[in-house]
């Protein structure tokens, strides 16, 4: 791969105490969306905050469209082209949204008031919070604070994107409205995505690494994924102990994923199938290990 | 209400309003204004007839004026000083300069100035003037208080140089408050800068630590050594003996705070680029 053209981790560690959240990550982000999957812990938030050059890595390198962000010069270089969500954004409460944007906008090198109060204005409008740009933050709901995040994310059409479950607190209709915004004002950038939400990951990513125990355990196409857990999700009226994991579906029926007993009615498994799968086998690893 | 008229405006006048309301006479078009509310025709022909460019250019210039974020005190007098609008609101934004910073850093200092009047004499001035520009550094670097929060931190221009011009206005206005303050007390005899060297030991040494640990651990840890020391030198030196004579605030004491401002500040030359990321405030 021509490293200018995406994001590159190689070796990537990085503990917290005696936490150890990666522990050698290798992986390839290319331009396009490309999700991040795994479970609480598993090191998603850190390798995006390392991705943003908000932490540093422990060991490691990094490369971001040819920079280094380990260097100040690399740094630079990678935040003048970042859009950047974290999970927890840290609004100051006394802002309005457009107070809040616009100094974001500041801090982006946006210098003249004028251009920088349009770019202010579309990308509030992109994300529907026009009509609310100027009340403050603290009496914005918890969807339209989100929202705020993900605004500020897009302020001057960065070509790097990292965010940090973009969707987490947005209605059915916002996530819509969040995947065509991606389509549209996305379009051409790599856009790193962690979520929770594997359908986001079907509808949106054209990659996906999940990320377990801070470890990459699977990197490529969502269909990929998926095809992962073929032959290995059934559908029976009854849970069965022989599943690894097991649920009641919408229909009634018990979703089943694991080995499946003979002549077990098996049925196409989704990107959520294969990614618990995945995650399953890791668990029952574990506990075989300890 | 009624949306009829009974006349209507002649084009010609209605094209000059429509693209310059001053280039008709006063009365015409107050009189204008009155008819195109009550007249949807005219509206229309208004609309036919205005230049699209020159609407959209009112508009923003409406928007521009009604989106522009209210400003502080501390950012109009920047402006005035000829500061662009951006960087007076950095400035601004600079949780120690804020009004709620500016209140604490006076705060402390006039409790310090009145224990020190109530008691008649420095000692509580001398033990409590070094914490205020350590309180000044928290409340500018904690991470609570960030006005942008993680999204601020992936910025170009969030770097070291920015956080250290932020820790030098918000030391420079610490120190110009508590200078009032000594000058207000007599009580310092002897010795009235003799806070200004452990204050600034203490301030440049908290942000120093904080390139290794979280930066509010930094400022608690170096505000109980202070406390801790002051009382322990006291205790040792024996407690009848005036305040400002105790080797902290001597000549020897002087040049260790001195030094000590000196190596915390080389480290930071060394290390201020851990304020460029999260790492000095988690």
């Amino acid at each position: 791969m021509n490293v200018t053209t995406g994001v590159s981790v190689y070796g990537l560690r990085r503990r917290f105490g005696a936490t150890v959240a990666l522990d050698g990550v290798d992986a390839t982000f290319v331009p396009g969306v490309n999700g991040l999957l795994g479970p609480n812990g598993a090191g998603k938030t850190t390798l995006l905050r390392i991705l943003a050059t908000v932490l540093r890595p422990d060991g490691g390198t990094v490369d971001a469209f040819g920079h280094d962000p380990s260097t100040a010069e690399g740094r630079l270089a990678v935040r003048r082209r970042l859009g950047y969500l974290p999970q927890e954004p840290g609004f100051h409460r006394q802002f309005t949204a457009f107070e809040f944007v616009d100094y974001v906008a500041i801090l982006k090198e946006w210098a003249d008031r004028k251009p920088r109060h349009d770019e202010v204005r579309r990308v509030l409008s992109l994300v529907g919070l026009e009509a609310v740009m100027h009340k403050r933050i603290g009496q914005l709901s918890g969807g339209m604070r989100r929202r705020l995040g993900i605004a500020q994310a897009f302020i001057g059409r960065p070509t790097l994107l990292v965010l940090d479950e973009p969707t987490a607190g947005l209605d059915p209709e916002q996530r819509l409205r969040f995947r065509e915004l991606l389509g549209t004002e996305a379009a051409g950038s790599t856009v790193l995505l962690s979520t929770h939400q594997t359908d986001d990951v079907a509808a949106l990513c054209q990659s996906v690494v999940v990320l377990l125990e801070g470890s990459v355990r699977y990197a490529g196409a969502p269909g990929g994924l998926a095809a992962m857990a073929d032959g290995r999700v059934w559908l029976a009226a009854d849970r069965d102990e022989r599943a690894q994991l097991a649920w009641i579906a919408g229909d009634g029926q018990v979703r089943h994923i694991g080995d499946p007993p003979r002549g077990a009615h098996l049925v196409e498994p989704t990107v959520e199938d294969g990614y618990l799968l995945l995650a399953g086998r890791t668990a029952i690893e574990q506990a075989g290990a300890a | 209400m009624t949306t009829s008229a009974t006349w209507h405006a002649g084009p010609d006048v209605l094209a000059r309003f429509a693209n310059d309301p001053a280039a008709v006479d006063g009365a015409t078009a107050a009189s204008l204004e009155s008819h195109l509310v009550a007249c949807a025709q005219c509206r229309a022909e208004v609309a036919r007839l205005a230049d699209p460019a020159l609407a959209v250019a009112s508009w923003d210039a409406v928007a521009d004026r009604t989106d522009r974020p209210r400003l502080s005190l501390l950012e109009q007098v920047l402006q005035l000083l000829g500061a662009r609008s951006g960087l007076a609101r950095l400035a601004a934004a600079t949780p120690g300069l804020r009004l709620s910073g500016v209140t604490a850093v006076g705060g402390l200092t006039a409790a310090a100035v009145a224990a020190a009047y109530t008691m008649d004499a420095g000692g509580p001035f001398l033990l409590i003037a070094p914490l205020v520009p350590l309180a000044a550094v928290a409340l500018t670097f904690a991470a609570a208080t960030d006005p942008a929060g993680e999204a601020g931190v992936a910025t170009p221009v969030h770097g070291a140089g920015l956080a250290m011009r932020r820790a030098a206005a918000v030391l420079v206005l610490a120190f110009a408050v508590l200078g009032l303050g000594a000058v207000a007390l007599p009580e310092l005899g002897s010795a009235p800068l003799a806070w200004v060297l452990p204050a600034a030991a203490l301030a440049v040494g908290s942000l120093a630590l904080g390139t290794w640990v979280r930066l509010e651990v930094a400022v608690a840890g170096l505000a109980a050594t202070w406390m801790a020391g002051v009382g322990l030198i006291r205790v040792s030196e024996g407690l009848r003996r005036p305040f400002d004579e105790i080797a902290l605030f001597t000549a020897t004491g002087q040049g260790l705070a001195l030094a000590v401002t000196v190596a915390a500040g080389l480290v930071l030359a060394v290390r201020a680029d851990r304020y460029a990321t999260m790492e000095a405030r988690r």
